[in-house]
C-alpha cells in the first residue's frame, strides 16, 4: 500500500505547507549579495573553472577527520609495497582527497573500514583522456562478496547535474562482467569522484576493463584496463552451505549459502517454483533484513538475482542478498523478510479495448481504458497497488495475441493516486484489428514477515532447528 | 533573456531556492554550498533555458536539487559529525512564516535524515517515488519504507503539538 495513502492528511498538509514554507524563504543580505557576485562573476567570464576563478564563501569543514584516521589513511596509502608500485604525479596529487574519501565512507561502511585498516585497497594507475575529459581509476578493492573501484573525473569544464559516467562496457580477463553494477559520484575538495560497486570477479586474478561512451552529458570513449587480485582476502573469506527453507506463502524459498568476508556478507537463495520469483520487500514497510543474535541489524545493501535452467531446462531463479559484515564472532544470524508480490495463480485480466472499459482480475483494482488509438492505448487504475497487471499482450479479432510494450507513471491527485498505463505496439497484420488487451500476469502485495536461522558455527552444513 | 533579468530572477527566488536545498540536505552549510555550486552551473547554462521568465523557477529547482542529490549521493551512508544539529540559523523563524508552515517545516527537520530527504524530494521538488528511488539509487520499497515512517512520524509529532497549541 502506498504511505500517503496511509497518511493522507499528512501527505496533503506536506503539500501545502513545504512550498509555502520554501516560498516565505529570504536569504540574509550579506549571502544575497554574495550570491548575485558570484553570478556577476561567472557571467563576466565564461569558459573558466568557478572554482578556481571565483572563490565563494567558505565554511567550516563538515567532515572531522581524526588524527588517528589521518594516520591511518596515509599508512594506507605508503604501506601499499607489496602490490602495484605507485609513481606519476597525479598518483599523488589524489592522495589528500583519495584519502577523505575512503575515510568518508569507512565512517559508516564496516567493509570499507576493515579494507582501509587491513590495507586491502589495491592501488591502480590507469587513466584516459577524451573530449578533454579524462576518466582515472585509482583504487580497486575485491573480495570474494564484492569489487569496488574508485575513480575520479576532470575537464575543462564542471559537469553538470548529476553527472556519472555511463558505462558501456566491464570486462574480466576479455569477458564480459555481466553483473549488475552500481555508480555513485560526488563532489570532495572540487575533484568528482565516485565508486563502482560490482560483484564479484569470476577469478581470483585477472584484468578488469571498463568502458565509458558518456560522462554526464559528453560522449566519447573513455577505456581503461589494470590487473586485479582478490587473492589477499580470501583467507578471510568463509563459505557456509545452507540448506533452510524460507517458507513464504505459496513461495517455497531454499536460502543455499552463506558467504562471509569482513567486508561484506552475501546469502543466496533460490526459488524453482512454478511462474515468476516474487518480488521481497514488497509493500509499506516492506523490507529484507539479517539480524544477528544480538538484536543487531546487519546493513542491507542490495541484491541482484539470476536465473538459469536446471537439468530438466526448468528456470531456476537465484536471489544475491547483500549486506554488510556480519560482527565477529557472530554464531546465528536471523535473514528476515517483511512484505513480498506474488503473482496470483491463474489470473489474467482481459479488457476491450474500447474507452471506458472496466475490467478486474485476482482481486486486485479495477482497470479503465481511459483511451484508444491507432497501435496505442491508455489504461489508469487506483493505486494502491503500482503494478498488479504484468506482460501485456493486444489481441486480434481472431484471438492472436502479439506483445505490447507499456510505460507507465502515477498521478497525483488531492487523495489518491492513478496509476496511468502507457502502452504501444507494433502494427497489426493488415485485415487484424486490435480489439482487446490482455495482462497474462496478475500481482498481489502480501503483508507479513517471515524468517530463517541460520547457523554460521562451522563451514559444514546447518542443521535443521 | 538578458543577463539583468536573469539576476533579478535569481534575486527573487532565492530564498526559495535555499530552504529547498535546506530540505534536502538538512544542513545550512550543505545547502549552501549546493545553492552556490547550482547558481555557478545555471550562469553557464543560462542560454539553455527555454521559456523565458516563467520557466525560471522550476528550471532552477531541478539545478538546486540536482546539485543536492550530487551531495547525498556521495555521502551515501554517511552520518555528518554535527548532523544531528537542528538546521542552523539560517533559516530561523521568519515573521513572513505562517505559523502552520513553520510547524511542519519543524517537524520535518526532526525527522531521520534519510527520511526527510525522501520527504523534501517528494513534497518540495515534487518527485515521484520512482523518480526517487532512481536519483537516490535505492530500491522503490526502501523509498516506501522510509516514506512510510516519516508519515507515521510527522502524525505523532503535529498531533502532539496540535494538542499543546501552536508553536511559539
Amino acid at each position: 500500500m502506498n504511505p500517503e495513502h496511509v497518511f493522507p492528511e499528512e501527505a496533503e498538509r506536506l503539500r501545502r505547507s513545504l512550498p509555502r514554507w520554501a516560498e516565505a524563504g529570504r536569504l540574509p543580505p550579506e549571502r544575497s549579495a554574495q550570491l548575485a557576485d558570484l553570478a556577476r562573476r561567472t557571467m563576466a567570464t565564461p569558459g573558466t573553472t568557478s572554482r578556481s576563478s571565483h572563490p565563494r564563501q567558505s565554511h567550516p569543514p563538515r567532515w572531522r577527520v581524526t588524527a588517528a584516521a589521518t594516520a591511518v589513511a596515509v599508512a594506507v596509502l605508503v604501506g601499499m609495497a607489496s602490490l602495484i608500485p605507485r609513481g606519476g604525479a597525479w598518483a599523488e596529487a589524489a592522495t589528500d582527497w583519495l584519502s577523505r574519501y575512503v575515510n568518508l565512507h569507512a565512517r559508516s561502511d564496516p567493509g570499507w573500514a576493515w579494507a582501509r585498516q587491513h590495507t586491502a585497497f589495491q592501488e591502480v594507475l590507469a587513466a584516459d583522456r577524451d573530449q578533454d575529459y579524462t576518466f582515472r581509476v585509482h583504487r580497486v578493492l575485491a573480495d570474494p562478496t564484492q569489487t569496488i573501484v574508485i575513480y575520479s573525473l576532470a575537464g575543462p569544464e564542471p559537469l553538470a547535474g548529476d553527472a556519472v559516467p555511463a558505462l558501456a562496457k566491464v570486462e574480466f580477463n576479455g569477458r564480459p562482467l555481466t553483473t549488475p553494477r552500481v555508480l555513485r559520484s560526488g563532489v570532495i575538495d572540487g575533484v568528482q569522484v565516485g565508486h563502482l560497486e560490482l560483484r564479484p570477479l569470476p577469478t581470483a586474478e585477472g584484468t578488469l576493463r571498463i568502458t565509458l561512451d558518456h560522462i554526464g552529458a559528453v560522449a566519447g570513449r573513455w577505456q581503461v584496463s589494470f590487473p586485479v587480485t582478490r587473492v589477499p582476502l580470501a583467507q578471510w573469506a568463509r563459505t557456509i552451505p545452507v540448506e533452510k527453507t524460507l517458507d513464504l506463502p505459496g513461495v517455497p524459498l531454499q536460502v543455499t549459502e552463506v558467504r562471509l568476508t569482513p567486508t561484506a556478507t552475501t546469502i543466496s537463495v533460490r526459488y524453482s517454483g512454478a511462474g515468476p520469483p516474487p518480488e521481497l520487500g514488497h509493500g509499506p514497510g516492506g523490507a529484507v533484513r539479517l539480524l544477528t543474535a544480538a538484536g543487531d541489524e546487519v546493513p542491507y545493501q542490495g541484491s541482484s538475482r539470476e536465473t538459469r535452467q536446471d537439468e530438466k531446462q526448468a528456470p531456476v531463479h537465484t536471489w544475491q542478498l547483500r549486506f554488510g559484515p556480519v560482527p565477529a564472532g557472530t554464531e546465528r544470524v536471523t535473514l528476515r523478510v517483511e512484505g513480498l508480490a506474488r503473482p496470483v495463480p491463474g489470473s489474467r485480466l482481459v479488457l476491450a479495448l474500447t474507452p471506458g472499459a472496466v475490467a478486474t482480475a485476482g482481486g486486485q483494482p479495477a482497470v479503465q481504458v481511459a483511451g484508444v488509438q491507432e497501435n496505442r492505448a491508455v489504461l489508469q487504475w487506483q493505486q494502491p497497488v503500482e503494478m498488479p497487471y504484468r506482460d501485456w499482450w493486444v489481441l486480434d479479432q481472431h484471438g492472436d495475441a502479439y506483445r505490447a510494450q507499456a510505460g507507465w507513471e502515477v498521478v497525483s491527485g488531492v487523495t489518491r493516486r492513478t496509476v496511468r498505463w502507457n502502452g504501444a505496439w507494433a502494427p497489426l497484420p493488415q485485415g487484424r484489428r486490435a480489439v482487446r488487451l490482455e495482462a497474462r500476469e496478475v500481482w498481489e502485495q502480501v503483508s507479513g514477515a517471515w524468517e530463517v536461522a541460520i547457523s554460521l558455527e562451522s563451514p559444514g552444513r546447518s542443521r535443521s532447528s | 533573456m538578458d543577463d539583468e533579468t536573469f539576476l533579478r530572477l535569481l534575486t527573487e527566488h532565492e530564498g526559495r531556492l535555499y530552504r529547498v536545498a535546506l530540505a534536502i540536505t538538512g544542513q545550512d552549510a550543505d545547502a549552501w554550498d549546493a545553492l552556490q555550486d547550482a547558481v555557478e552551473a545555471a550562469v553557464r547554462h543560462r542560454h539553455e533555458l527555454r521559456g523565458g521568465p516563467r520557466a525560471f523557477p522550476a528550471w532552477m529547482q531541478r539545478i538546486v536539487v540536482h546539485r543536492c542529490l550530487n551531495l547525498l549521493r556521495s555521502r551515501r551512508r554517511m552520518v555528518p559529525v554535527d548532523s544531528l544539529a537542528p538546521p542552523e540559523p539560517g533559516s530561523p523563524a521568519a515573521p513572513q512564516d505562517r505559523v502552520e508552515d513553520r510547524a511542519v517545516w519543524e517537524a520535518v527537520s526532526r525527522l531521520d535524515p534519510r527520511q526527510r530527504e525522501i520527504v523534501a524530494l517528494r513534497y518540495l521538488a515534487d518527485m515521484s517515488l520512482d523518480e526517487i528511488s532512481s536519483y537516490l539509487d535505492l530500491p522503490i520499497g526502501t523509498v516506501k519504507s522510509r516514506l512510510y515512517r516519516a508519515l507515521r512520524r510527522l502524525r505523532a509529532t503535529l498531533s502532539a503539538e496540535g494538542e499543546r497549541g501552536a508553536l511559539p
